[in-house]
């Protein structure tokens, strides 16, 4: 009798009860292969070695083409470098392998979000705070693909509970579903981990701030991505960090020695309440490009079916040809590649022999599961032999990050990682691509194996990471860089560092030299940003910045500070440096799209405001013209957003 | 390459177009064999039979048709007949409910409501070709017309069937239930539809934030 008066109810939660459980499943194994092996037909040929002889030819005559071309939209929109067509034989053969590594992300450890010990605040901002990010956290471990879908009835809707077609953007996907990816998300499956947000915390509770160093700037250029495409980039994707270490600073570099520390201050022109900005920054020591130390470079290069996705291997050879044609004779490189197997594609070969080596890069077609332990582990093993003091031995993997590994998990390959970088072999990684793409993997590869980590979206990206930052990449001087930043708890009351949220470093540990940080390489530049408030009226010392780091030649730690006053203050925002403006502009950018309860009260039209005015001031810089037309675009796409779900409003 | 081309040079005997609408389709069939079996390896089985009956069968296919129902009723009866094939036979059909999937988190399980555990294994009672039915049409989302071409019965068939699934899964999850969730689920008759719409919000709505995977 009752349920009469309810029949709409138990349709929704079956809806709901089957999506729950059916959303989260996937073949563990590669089914593929038995479908292929269990087809019984004249024609039976397996799609790798139909297509092999084909792509061979055309690599043959100098042209990476393929038999089967799609357009696929997303990539034309954007990578004005990428590769425009490609193979589709390619996502056939391939890529039951990222369900795994699907299932296997998905099992990384629950978001860290900042205990009330940590927050050490008694204030109710605070607690408003934690409660804000504990919610945020029970989204899930870490994002899924895209902005959150809030809204239910959309999210359990029968359309969208339909599974992913591969290539989001493939209008071919299911005629019942439409092309919708699940929730309405920009790209599938894509990984990004919640690290928290920092709290404001009260000097009184805790003066210190520590931090390792973070050269990375993959965030930025992903979250580009995401907007270049019309999509709010994935909150959890964002590290401000990251973003503002993209764009040059103009720091002085140090006369002498291997770091100087610039640090300025200016009014905030965000957050409402009477906040200011400290800007701490910190430039390496620039190593002409024909002082650097030779380099024996490992490319372990992911050919695995989802690479033929959107041109991503188009663009891994555009961009390695910029890196070749930077190689000096006395450099070597080898090349291993990893479908369902790893193979050695290009035993160790002299820097003069470009034609062999680019010979070897443009014959490389994508199929096969992505065993990226197989790959890695070739890859250390001819770096191993390559090992020469003096010497830069670097092992530099291009992948979209998809591990599956089969029998072992990244914990086993991180292991490895770990183990061969004490022996002076380290990892770098480029991110390729995007849904299905691993940016936890990447970043956490990068970091375990002392190197660096840089996200290439488009060609001028790649020129910028293999051409004019190579150096850097590649030569290192400082390891284990740690950032510990004392206040004065008379004259700052509270602070908060924006962004480093997963490199903090206890502040017992800023002396414990066992304890691993990060690499810096050459002319590389650190910013870190506080917000803080100052106590009424008294004068004095602010904070004074530590460094400690270990020089790589000698091995020995070096530690330098130096000390900044109220009275070096800028009281004016608008008369600060621009850099220190821009900067304000692109952490408040990085703060309203991950969602950061700070940054509530602000909205993009601020930002673009300031954006704006400091472009004028540096006109001529274009990563500072292109930051004002995505900040421009983000907020565009927030407003439409913003009449379905409420996106940026969170209350 | 679009779908219906694929679809068209798989018809010719082309295996990498048979890759493609692998590729594009083996994770749906895989759910809705895994809805009908229940099991993971039993599912991933039956998964790899439709693909490479379809490499034959899909010279049948109308292409003015709507593809996936068409190659769901495949998957819905290699389900059926690998059921048919173990009745009696070995172990227990896995319990979803029970067995969370891979990528289940602890968290996830915590806020995984009882309500929705409840209604799983409710559906874990009904009868295959029932809960083939339900599967169709709730989860794949597919219309009345469609879930008949993918079950292979006439439209009045898929109604009765899916009415009758439906009662049979109110009684079944009335029983699994605990009394203090039916009593918060099913509401008086004196309730305004307001409030009526927030309760289930409660029963299936996330927190603000929350996302939806």
């Amino acid at each position: 009798m009752r349920e009469k008066e309810i029949p709409e109810f138990n349709e929704q939660l079956i809806e709901a009860a089957l999506a729950e459980e059916l959303n989260n499943i996937m073949p563990r194994r590669d089914l593929w292969p038995a479908v292929e092996a269990g087809i019984q037909s004249p024609a039976q040929k397996s799609p790798r070695r139909w297509l092999a002889p084909a792509l061979g030819s055309a690599a043959a005559l100098g042209v990476v083409m393929l038999v089967l071309a799609v357009t696929f939209p997303m990539v034309t929109r954007f990578s004005s470098g990428g590769d425009a067509s490609h193979s589709l034989a390619i996502m056939a053969s391939e890529s039951t392998g990222s369900a795994r590594a699907v299932l296997d992300s998905q099992r990384t450890p629950a978001p860290q979000v900042y205990s009330s010990t940590d927050a050490n605040s008694n204030s109710q901002a605070n607690k408003e705070y934690l409660a804000f990010s504990n919610a945020q956290a029970s989204a899930g471990p870490q994002g899924s693909a895209g902005p959150r879908a809030t809204s239910v009835p959309q999210a359990f809707s029968r359309v969208q509970a339909l599974s992913v077609p591969s290539g989001s953007d493939d209008q071919s996907g299911f005629s019942t579903g439409g092309s919708a990816t699940v929730n309405d998300a920009p790209y599938d499956a894509n990984f990004f981990k919640h690290y928290g947000v920092n709290p404001f915390i009260d000097t009184e509770d805790d003066r210190f701030s520590t931090f390792a160093m973070d050269v990375d700037t993959a965030s930025y250029t992903v979250a580009r991505r995401f907007v270049v495409d019309g999509h709010l980039p994935n909150p959890d994707s964002v590290r401000v960090e990251e973003f503002i270490n993209y764009f040059d600073q103009e720091y002085e570099p140090p006369a002498e020695g291997t770091f100087a520390i610039h640090i300025d201050g200016a009014p905030s022109p965000f957050g409402g309440e009477k906040r200011w900005l400290i800007r701490v920054g910190l430039q390496g020591r620039v190593i002409p490009t024909a002082e650097r130390k030779d380099a024996s470079l490992v490319f372990v290069i992911d050919v695995s079916g989802s690479m033929g996705r959107e041109g991503r291997l188009g663009l891994v050879k555009k961009s390695l040809r910029l890196l070749v044609d930077e190689l000096r004779p006395t450099d070597d490189v080898g090349i291993v590649v990893y479908g369902s197997h790893g193979q050695v594609v290009l035993e160790p070969t002299s820097g003069e022999d470009k034609e062999e080596i680019l010979n070897a890069i443009f014959k490389l077609t994508p199929g096969g599961s992505t065993n990226a332990e197989e790959g890695l582990r070739l890859g250390y093993q001819m770096a191993n032999r390559l090992v020469k003091p003096g010497r830069i031995t670097r092992v530099i993997l291009l992948s979209d990050g998809v591990a599956n590994v089969g029998r072992t998990g990244p914990d086993s390959i991180l292991r490895e990682v770990r183990r061969y970088a004490n022996d002076e072999i380290t990892l770098s990684t480029v991110g390729f691509g995007i849904g299905n793409f691993n940016d936890v993997l990447m970043e956490q590869l990068a970091n375990d194996g002392d190197g660096n980590y840089a996200y290439v979206d488009t060609l001028s990206q790649a020129r910028r990471v293999f051409v004019e930052n190579l150096t850097g990449m590649l030569q290192v001087i400082a390891k284990d860089a740690k950032v510990q930043v004392d206040f004065d708890p008379s004259v700052v009351s509270r602070y908060r560092l924006l962004g480093y949220e997963n490199r903090r470093i206890a502040d017992r540990d800023f002396r414990n030299d066992t304890v691993d940080a990060a690499e810096v390489g050459a002319g590389h530049t650190v910013t870190a940003l506080y917000e803080i408030k100052l106590s009424d009226d008294v004068q004095g010392r602010i904070a004074t910045v530590y460094i400690r780091y270990q020089d790589p030649e000698s091995g020995d730690v070096q530690e330098i500070s130096r000390e900044f006053h109220r009275k070096e203050l800028t009281t004016v925002f608008e008369e600060a440096s621009p850099r220190l403006q821009l900067d304000a502009a692109v952490a408040e950018y990085a703060e309203i799209l991950r969602e950061s309860y700070w940054a509530q009260d602000s909205n993009m039209e601020q930002v673009i405001a300031v954006a704006r005015r400091v472009n004028n001031l540096l006109s001529g810089d274009q990563d500072v013209e292109e930051f004002t037309g995505l900040v421009e675009k983000a907020g565009r796409i927030a407003g439409s957003a913003a009449n379905e779900t409420p996106l940026l409003d969170k209350r | 390459m679009e779908e219906q081309e694929a679809i068209l040079q798989c018809q010719a005997g082309n295996v990498v177009a048979l890759g493609v609408l692998f590729e594009l389709h083996h994770r749906s069939v895989f759910r809705t064999s895994y809805g009908i079996v229940r099991r993971h390896d039993l599912a991933e089985d039956v998964t790899q039979q439709v693909f490479i009956e379809l490499f034959t069968a899909i010279r049948r296919y109308d292409a003015r048709r709507p593809f996936p129902p068409w190659l769901h009723r495949i998957a819905v009866h290699r389900s059926l007949d690998e059921l048919r094939r173990r009745k009696g036979r070995d172990v227990p059909i896995e319990d979803a409910a029970e067995l969370p999937s891979p990528s289940t988190t602890p968290e996830q399980a915590a806020e995984d409501s009882e309500l929705r555990s409840a209604v799983r294994n409710a559906l874990g009672t009904l009868e295959p070709k029932h809960r083939a039915a339900v599967v169709l049409r709730y989860y794949q989302g597919f219309s009345e017309a469609e879930t008949a071409v993918a079950l292979g019965c006439r439209l009045g068939t898929v109604k009765s069937r899916v009415h009758y699934a439906l009662r049979r899964l109110r009684e079944n999850f009335a029983a699994l239930s605990s009394p203090l969730t039916t009593e918060m689920v099913i509401q008086p008759t004196s309730h305004r539809p307001s409030e009526t719409a927030d309760r289930m919000s409660w029963a299936g709505e996330p927190k603000p934030g929350e996302e939806i995977l």
